[in-house]
């Protein structure tokens, strides 16, 4: 006997902004405004040059606090224990909770700022 | 010990074949073959990628620049984690929403170019190569170390298993290897850690240098070829830097994102390796302590595998050393199949139209070249040679991501003046270090000094012929930073 191959469509998840309510301020909306602003994202050639800006604006805010944790922990951490003296460089497996603790809270924050975005 | 490395080697490369021949996945398209059909969910690509990373260098040359240079070598699994970060910020979702293949093909998508393509096929060559010389030389030593078999032996032991998981199934097999190698690892790394530590902290082992273990004729050849083993603060924030910085370019690392099936499940598995190598990387100090106290004059790639012998004498110590050998094939392995899955694929489908056929034959034709290099070369370390390929990925490959992704002005003939500044600087320092030519910090930090002027090349030279920028640049941005389900495809 053979398997029969059964084609398995995945629903497409609700997004969105909720009915009424309008896009904020604050960073996590600026994908959103962007594409409300060109509903749909038109074809190829006549995508439009503004909404491409806000939405790379939008993302590097987001991923920006990131690298800077990053950059600062990887140059801050050997300077301040440069300072305290060679006893205290143990301080060095400190770094690793936190790149885990800085990679959850970048994937939370780059997913929501997906799923704050509303639907083509 | 014989015995028991013997069947430890045996165990690894029995069971990674096994799981990665017997069962072929079948695929339908040549890109399923070459990307595991987009399918590996997060966890199980996130160990696939834990465990291509911690290869030789993380499971024995760290643990043994920790023991014979000084505890400022802890700093450099912090620095190798770091990159995951930066990847995970900058690069994951737009590289795997871009759909291309390899970095090649990334550059070719981007960009327009075959020039530009063939260019970073042959930079993915190199760095794919130095890594993979680098397991293969770390095999033929313990080879040598544990059965006292030519160093060639274990080349062949590590080529001819990595050869045959890549053939047989393409990167579906290699993530199936992969991901169970890492957590056979995890546990044999762990469990003999644990049982050392236990041994030394209860006293079952006396203080000291053991004679048995001992020292090396003559003193340890100093390693700082591209900054591994200089424990000043400025060579240590340079290795630090290409280490966050080279990451994102290593072939075998990037390739595993395409095994995701969105640029969402590519982040996901981004922060599970991130967790994984979390706890993994606490291992190598705990190595580096106890081969500081008791085999400090040991080659750095040793350490690891005296450490048993050294502190219990006897078959428990035996036992141990063959678990560790098991596992350190498994590291060899693993980082082998992956690279030199990630490697032919870049090859084939730049010179050849993308088949099966041609992947495998570049395959075969990437591991006979490092069996070449490797015949060439002496071993000089793990570590320095995967902190070159860092450095070299850093200033080339990183500036090329960066830019490609977040800049709408980057043109082919900037890459490739990046490729070329960046590049050429970090093979003519590291190259001139190697014959003796040392031109001080620059020899000792090529990263530090290759990456700044590989951007501004790329910028600038990008600025200057703005007639070449792609045509569509905007619908490939939006393409990389929108969700799947609303970019224009």
């Amino acid at each position: 006997m053979t398997a029969r191959r059964v084609a398995v469509v995945r629903r497409q998840a609700t997004l969105g902004r909720p009915p009424g309510r309008e896009w904020g301020n604050g960073p996590d909306h600026a994908l959103a405004r962007a594409l409300e602003a060109a509903p749909g994202v038109p074809g190829l050639e006549e995508t439009r040059h503004a909404d491409v800006t806000a939405v790379l604006a939008g993302q590097l805010r987001a991923s920006l606090p990131t690298l800077a944790a990053v950059f600062g922990a990887l140059v801050g951490l050997p300077v301040l224990v440069a300072l305290l003296g060679p006893g205290s460089v143990w301080l060095s497996l400190a770094a690793h909770p936190i790149w885990v603790a800085l990679a959850v809270l970048h994937l939370n924050r780059a997913e929501r700022l997906e799923r704050c975005s509303p639907p083509r | 010990m014989l015995a028991a490395a013997l069947t430890g080697i045996a165990v690894v490369l029995v069971v990674s074949v096994m799981v990665g021949t017997v069962r072929p996945r079948r695929y339908a398209t040549v890109a399923d073959f070459y990307v595991a059909a987009r399918t590996v969910p997060p966890l199980r690509n996130g160990a696939a990628i834990s465990s291509e990373f911690t290869s030789a260098a993380a499971c024995l040359g760290l643990a043994g620049m920790i023991a014979t240079h000084g505890p400022q070598m802890l700093w450099y699994p912090a620095g190798a984690a770091a990159g995951f970060v930066v990847l995970l910020a900058l690069v994951v979702a737009p590289l795997r929403r871009s759909g291309a293949y390899t970095l090649p093909d990334f550059a070719r998508w981007r960009l327009g170019s075959g020039a530009v393509r063939r260019m970073t096929t042959c930079v993915v060559l190199a760095v794919g190569v130095v890594y993979l010389v680098a397991q293969f030389h770390a095999a033929g030593l313990v080879v040598g170390l544990l059965t006292g078999l030519p160093e060639w032996a274990g080349w062949a032991a590590v080529a001819v298993p990595s050869v045959a998981v890549a053939l047989a199934g393409g990167a579906g097999s290699v993530t199936s290897v992969q991901a169970t190698q890492f957590w056979m690892k995890l546990a044999v790394f762990s469990g003999v850690a644990l049982a050392l530590w236990a041994a030394w902290h209860w006293g079952a082992v006396p203080d000291g240098p053991s004679r048995q273990a001992a020292p090396a004729p003559g003193p340890v050849r100093p390693e700082i070829l591209a900054g591994a083993g200089d424990t000043s603060l400025p060579g240590v924030l340079a290795v630090l830097l290409a280490c966050a910085l080279g990451a994102m370019g290593l072939p075998h690392v990037v390739v595993r994102v395409y095994a995701s099936p969105d640029g969402r499940g590519a982040r996901r598995s981004l922060v599970a390796a991130q967790a994984l190598l979390a706890v993994f990387f606490l291992l190598p100090p705990l190595y580096g302590l106890l081969g500081r106290i008791h085999v400090p004059h040991a080659h750095p790639d040793e350490v690891v595998l005296l450490l048993p012998s050294a502190m219990l004498p006897g078959p428990v110590g035996d036992l141990l050393t063959g678990l560790l050998g098991a596992g350190a094939f498994a590291a060899f392995l693993s980082t082998s199949c992956g690279t030199l899955a990630s490697v032919a694929g870049a090859v084939s489908s730049c010179v050849t139209r993308a088949s099966v056929e041609s992947f495998r034959a570049s395959v075969a034709g990437v591991a006979a070249l490092t069996l070449a290099v490797c015949g060439a070369t002496d071993h000089g370390g793990s570590v320095p040679l995967v902190l070159a390929a860092f450095s070299l990925s850093a200033a080339t490959f990183c500036p090329m991501l960066v830019l490609g992704i977040w800049w709408r002005r980057l043109t082919d003939a900037g890459v490739a003046a990046g490729v070329v500044v960046g590049g050429g600087l970090t093979a003519g320092l590291v190259c001139a270090d190697l014959v003796g030519v040392n031109l001080g910090l620059a020899s000792a930090c090529p990263a530090a000094f290759a990456v700044p002027p590989a951007f501004l090349a790329m910028v600038l030279m990008s600025l200057v012929t703005p007639d070449r920028v792609p045509p569509g640049v905007d619908a490939m941005m939006l393409r990389m930073h929108l969700p799947e389900d609303r970019s224009p495809r």
